[in-house]
């Protein structure tokens, strides 16, 4: 970890690409090493001097200076230059009514004014208690004149927004207990105050709340304060609070750069409910109220909804049936989200990146206004290799946390919501139009699919595996090229059989390892062997393992063995239409068919080994 | 550890690790001035998880010094 961090330092000093540097920042992962970067990262950004850049001036009457460095990274994640002007201490009213100040030559995006109670009114602060109403009430409506001639000052000479942070009572309650039951408790007084400061952004479209004392509510008044600090050089804020502030002005401005995302591209299983449709059926699936797996794809549903509500129009991208899909919609009506809240499918059982283009044109919104949201990592990874504008996200391992997903990125942000927002999604059913879009292989995907490190492992079933295997031959249904469903007692007798091979294989990528997810059951037959069963677990698909697999088979049984043919029978079933051509495109002769099954053929000497070199056996 | 304290001083105050000697202070760094101080406490706080008084912040102003008051709190 320690010589992970220093490469990234040195690479840092060294960069001098805008884009590499931004590449190596937003690759930092962990928050702790961000943080340490974090001097490192604000220098090469002065350095660099990018033309473009979003510049803040920092006004207060505290120590303001330590934000910078938060901003300036924080913006970078997202590969936005921040630059950084800090204020004289204490000179915000100053700054403004002098034309001739700083602030006016700084030429600034965003005037963040933070305020302390305790320099802005030592008064409301320390004695609270000692006041009476009236008192309260004069400091209260002083405070609240002082913040408005301030706001309209900047308004009427400064193009600038404004970024007015709200009051943090750090004290609460000077009461103790007793403040609950006072006429005018201290914190239902605060609050008043911050109620009036929130009306200041009615004064003008410039003026933005930066609403400081929430987030003091959600990280908690004991975290975000380091007491030394503030005696010893009037930082009112610790290091963590800094790092929640960035990031909060960091979604204000994306927001109001205008960058938000325009539309969400999800996977369905796994992603939108708990398992597998096609193989779990639409009963099997979880999502709804009932048990903890169910619930919590229910509330990630709740809020792919909420983000509908914002104006982003929702799409679905999903290898599976569409009739399956369109079944589950109908039946499954425990969910929050309908058929009729996505203005766009590609549920077929091509590549996502060329999915994700066709929704991209059908809706007329931009690669790099779209989101993609999945559970699989290779699924992103191939999206991210092909198409580097769309920005994705991978479900996190930790399933509880999901719900939670969209409060960690700033995609979504909008200033203001308006009714145009709310009817998007229908705004968006009447206009849409279908454009035919030529499907080019990319010579690309070979790089990608080299990129996952496949590796494949052969191996003849032994008693361990019995139950996986099991597992396997009763819900697999979309590549089952035969679909008999054994039962355990029954494939234990195959395994003892020494009529029948018994193979399973297993399958890692860079990713991990995805177990065992494939069983071939080969019954010998004098010179000739016959292909049962062929059974992979669908998040196997989609790279080709078969002909890796099947390459091996004809190694083993015509190559170096003695059999003159591989026999093999695709049976047709609702579900298995994937691999209707499977026999076919690994050189196998189809010799009969009907509207039920084909049966093929592969003679000894027509075994070719097809080329599938990204899948390297073990 | 050593080697840790030297490479977090020698980020905040753009500094080589191999200048930083036992005695190495503020009349050694151009930008040692009070606020990158507190921001080097700050970091040494986060990167060895203790909290410093202000008592020990005021006899923290040399490399050695900063390496024993660490020592003492681990």
């Amino acid at each position: 970890m320690k010589n992970k961090a220093l490469n990234i330092e040195q690479k840092l000093k060294k960069v001098t690409d805008a884009d590499k540097f931004f590449n190596l920042v937003t690759s930092i992962e962990s928050e702790a090493q961000l943080f340490e970067l974090a001097p490192v990262i604000s220098r090469k950004i002065d350095e660099m001097k990018i033309p473009k850049s979003v510049n803040f001036a920092l006004l207060g009457n505290f120590t303001l200076d330590l934000l910078a460095p938060y901003i300036k990274v924080s913006l970078a994640r997202y590969r936005m230059i921040a630059k950084c002007y800090i204020a004289p201490f204490g000179q915000y009213f100053q700054e403004v009514i002098d034309s001739e100040s700083g602030l006016y030559r700084f030429k600034q995006d965003y005037i963040i004014l933070a305020l302390d109670l305790r320099e802005l009114s030592p008064l409301l602060y320390y004695q609270y208690a000692e006041l009476d109403q009236a008192d309260k009430e004069g400091e209260c409506n002083r405070i609240v004149e002082h913040l408005t001639q301030w706001v309209n000052t900047v308004t009427n000479n400064l193009p600038s927004n404004i970024l007015l942070c709200n009051i943090i009572p750090y004290n609460l309650p000077q009461l103790g207990v007793a403040d609950s039951r006072e006429s005018v408790s201290q914190f239902e007084f605060i609050e008043s105050l911050n109620q009036k400061i929130r009306r200041l952004t009615k004064l003008s479209p410039q003026v933005h709340l930066l609403d400081v004392n929430l987030l003091a509510l959600q990280t908690g008044l004991k975290n975000i304060i380091d007491p030394k600090m503030y005696y010893m050089a009037k930082i009112a804020w610790s290091s963590h609070f800094l790092n929640h502030i960035a990031w909060m002005i960091l979604k204000l401005v994306y927001a109001n750069q205008g960058m938000t995302k325009k539309c969400l591209v999800l996977d369905l299983d796994n992603t939108l409910w708990g398992g597998v449709l096609g193989e779990d059926g639409y009963r099997g699936i979880k999502v709804g109220s009932g048990d903890a797996i169910s619930e919590i794809y229910r509330d990630f549903q709740y809020a792919i909804k909420s983000i509908k509500e914002r104006g982003l129009l929702l799409s679905i991208c999903s290898k599976n049936n569409l009739i399956d899909v369109e079944e589950l919609f109908i039946a499954r009506t425990d969910m929050p989200l309908k058929l009729s809240d996505f203005s766009a499918m590609q549920i077929n059982w091509e590549h996502k990146h060329t999915n994700i283009e066709k929704i991209s044109k059908e809706l007329n919104i931009g690669l790099d206004s779209m989101v993609f949201i999945d559970d699989n990592p290779a699924e992103i990874s191939l999206v991210e290799q092909m198409l580097p504008d769309v920005s994705c996200l991978l479900l996190p391992d930790v399933i509880e946390t999901i719900p939670e997903l969209f409060d960690t990125v700033p995609f979504f942000e909008k200033i203001v919501l308006l009714d145009d927002d709310r009817s998007k999604t229908e705004q968006y059913h009447h206009k849409k139009q279908r454009d035919e879009f030529k499907n080019n292989a990319s010579p690309d995907l070979e790089t990608y699919l080299h990129s996952l490190g496949t590796h494949l492992q052969m191996k003849a079933v032994d008693d361990m595996d019995i139950e996986r295997i099991h597992q396997l031959v009763t819900k697999t249904n979309q590549f089952n090229l035969t679909t008999i469903r054994y039962s355990l007692s029954t494939i234990e007798k195959f395994v003892k059989d020494s009529n029948y091979d018994n193979w399973c294989y297993n399958v890692s990528d860079r990713f991990g390892n995805l177990g065992i997810v494939g069983y071939v059951l080969v019954k010998l037959e004098g010179q000739v062997v016959n292909i049962d069963s062929f059974i992979m677990s669908c998040r196997a698909m989609g790279r080709q393992i078969e002909t890796a697999v099947i390459n091996w088979l004809k190694q083993f049984y015509l190559i170096d063995g003695d059999y003159l043919s591989i026999n093999a029978i695709y049976i047709k079933t609702v579900k298995n239409q994937p691999v209707k051509e499977m026999y076919l495109s690994q050189g196998f002769e189809l010799i009969n068919s009907d509207d039920s099954q084909s049966l093929y053929k592969l003679k000894r000497e027509c075994a070719n080994m097809i080329d599938c070199d990204w899948i390297l056996l073990d | 550890m050593k080697e840790k304290i030297k490479e977090i001083m020698a980020g905040i105050l753009n500094v080589s690790v191999k200048d930083i000697s036992e005695n190495f202070g503020p009349e050694d760094a151009a930008n040692w001035d009070s606020l990158n101080n507190l921001m080097l406490i700050s970091s040494l706080e986060s990167e060895f998880k203790i909290q410093f008084s202000m008592a020990e912040i005021q006899g923290m102003n040399t490399f050695s010094s900063i390496e024993s008051t660490i020592n003492s709190k681990l």
